[in-house]
């Protein structure tokens, strides 16, 4: 590629669905998340947390019938 | 993926003002979508509710939101940007099956429930000018479909920031009701308590406000959005800025609609929906002031519809591994298409059926909404401390981490008090 050609390639915009594609930090063998400390506490407040709504929708629903 | 062999050419521009704004404007897109469709139909009930009831004393939770739902939106933006995936497939891959059943299903089931006040707003809207419900809905279906079905995504990106841009009406119509603005300048800058005390009403309409202002959607629409317009890693500073404009956008129109309801506060007529808001402030802005607020309903309900639908179908597809972007034909992904399609035609549908509960449907969307982001945005929270996968350069900072697990705790405490206001109604006086 010549300078001129060059120069006025990198003077132009350049849209991201025209560009070329860029390896990204997400790889599939990455696999699960490792399950340290927080995000097993995380996890399992969450878990406690959902918990405490289901029985609140069970008890709507009792107190509806 | 293939790989690229070249730095990305975004990594190459010249840094003058003309090629920031090029470059800005090619970014420009997820960050002001996702927030203006953020103000749907159930927005605009909710704020102009707020504003009739409350006048303008309630502008102050606006302002806190400001921060907040840009700081969980950027995040959405940076994990887009880095991984390339959607957020349901992240959630997938890193948290396993069970974790990613529960989001998809969360997601599907409050998505669902919000598309149908989209339709029931559009036929309010064609009830109050006399058409039937019955011909506008299933048109409005088949229009949205068409947006999407362009096979281009920077067609679909340009007819929906056109939506986006209607929205200024509201600070047309904010202007027009005439507020008393010192009165909104000291009511946006000072958190205080509405004259009424703190009753149950207020405590809901507050979390209504937060659930309608963030809201579970919003995170996947954004992150599967950035990821079909291959935002690359030079982009992220100009998505930062697509999205702080977003926000800013989406809490002006926010404080818009509150204006105009306060309209109706001071005309001292109480507030039934918006199109009856319409009608009641036809002295103040006449017949032609009326049809703006309901068309700008109309739109809000469009705009949110589209977003809404396609946060489902990205997630959708995304689960299935099926082909889901807009740069595809409807024959080249068909299972995406026809899931957008399924999401507006069984919404339109129900609310078409004679006798739909439709205001249950409406109450639920605002509690399930509630209750289902705190859950949401831990996993998001969760998804950018991974450093194994995102590393140094987009994993979150400590001062990120702070600002949202603040953030996460205050959702939390909404969600308990929404709870306890369900288990314990007198816990709050009436009004």
């Amino acid at each position: 590629m010549s300078a001129t050609a060059l120069c006025k390639k990198n003077l132009s915009v350049v849209h991201p669905l025209d560009d070329e594609p860029e390896v990204k930090l997400y790889r599939a063998d990455l696999g699960r998340m490792r399950m340290t400390r927080p995000v097993r506490l995380s996890l399992f407040l969450l878990q406690g947390y959902l918990a405490c709504m289901l029985m609140l929708l069970a008890w709507r629903v009792i107190a509806a019938l | 993926m293939s790989v690229a062999t070249t730095p990305s050419l975004a990594t190459r521009a010249p840094g003058n003002l003309r090629h920031r704004l090029l470059r800005f404007l090619v970014v420009a897109g997820p960050g002001l979508i996702v927030m203006v469709a953020d103000n749907d139909a159930g927005a605009v009930s909710t704020y102009t509710q707020a504003g009739a009831q409350y006048g303008t004393s309630l502008l102050w939770v606006l302002l806190i939101l400001l921060p907040v739902t840009y700081f969980v939106q950027e995040m959405v933006a940076r994990l887009g940007i880095a991984t390339g995936e959607g957020h349901a497939a992240m959630i997938y891959q890193r948290f396993g099956v069970w974790w990613g059943r529960f989001a998809l299903i969360d997601l599907l089931v409050v998505n669902g429930l919000t598309l149908v006040t989209e339709f029931a707003a559009i036929a309010l809207a064609a009830r109050h000018w006399g058409v039937s419900p019955a011909l506008v809905v299933p048109m409005a279906a088949v229009g949205l479909v068409l947006l999407v079905g362009t096979g281009s995504y920077r067609r679909w990106e340009r007819m929906t920031l056109t939506l986006c841009g209607l929205n200024l009406g509201w600070l047309v119509l904010a202007l027009w009701v005439g507020p008393h603005w010192g009165e909104a300048l000291r009511d946006t800058a000072l958190p205080h308590a509405p004259a009424s005390g703190i009753t149950g009403d207020l405590v809901f309409l507050v979390i209504a406000i937060v659930g309608t202002t963030i809201a579970p959607w919003q995170l996947f629409f954004q992150q599967s959005c950035v990821a079909d317009k291959r935002l690359r890693f030079a982009d992220l500073k100009l998505a930062r800025v697509d999205t702080a404009l977003g926000a800013v956008a989406v809490v002006a129109s926010a404080g818009c609609m509150m204006l105009v309801g306060d309209a109706l506060h001071r005309s001292g007529v109480a507030y039934a929906d918006p199109a009856q808001m319409a009608g009641a402030l036809a002295p103040q802005i006449g017949h032609a002031g009326g049809v703006l607020i309901l068309l700008l309903m109309v739109n809000a309900a469009l705009l949110g519809a589209t977003a809404i639908s396609l946060s489902s179908a990205w997630a959708w597809g995304e689960v299935m591994g099926w082909r889901n972007t807009l740069q595809a034909k409807m024959s080249q992904a068909p299972g995406f298409y026809a899931t957008y399609a399924a999401c507006a035609a069984v919404a339109a549908g129900v609310t078409l059926i004679p006798g739909a509960p439709l205001q249950t449907i409406i109450l639920s969307v605002q509690v399930l909404a509630g209750i289902m982001l705190p859950p949401a945005i831990v996993f998001l929270q969760l998804l950018l401390n991974d450093r194994e996968m995102l590393g140094a350069r987009f994993a979150n900072r400590p001062w990120n981490n702070w600002v949202n697990w603040t953030v996460i705790a205050a959702l939390f405490a909404l969600s308990f008090v929404l709870a306890a206001q369900v288990l314990l109604p007198g816990m709050f006086p009436e009004t």
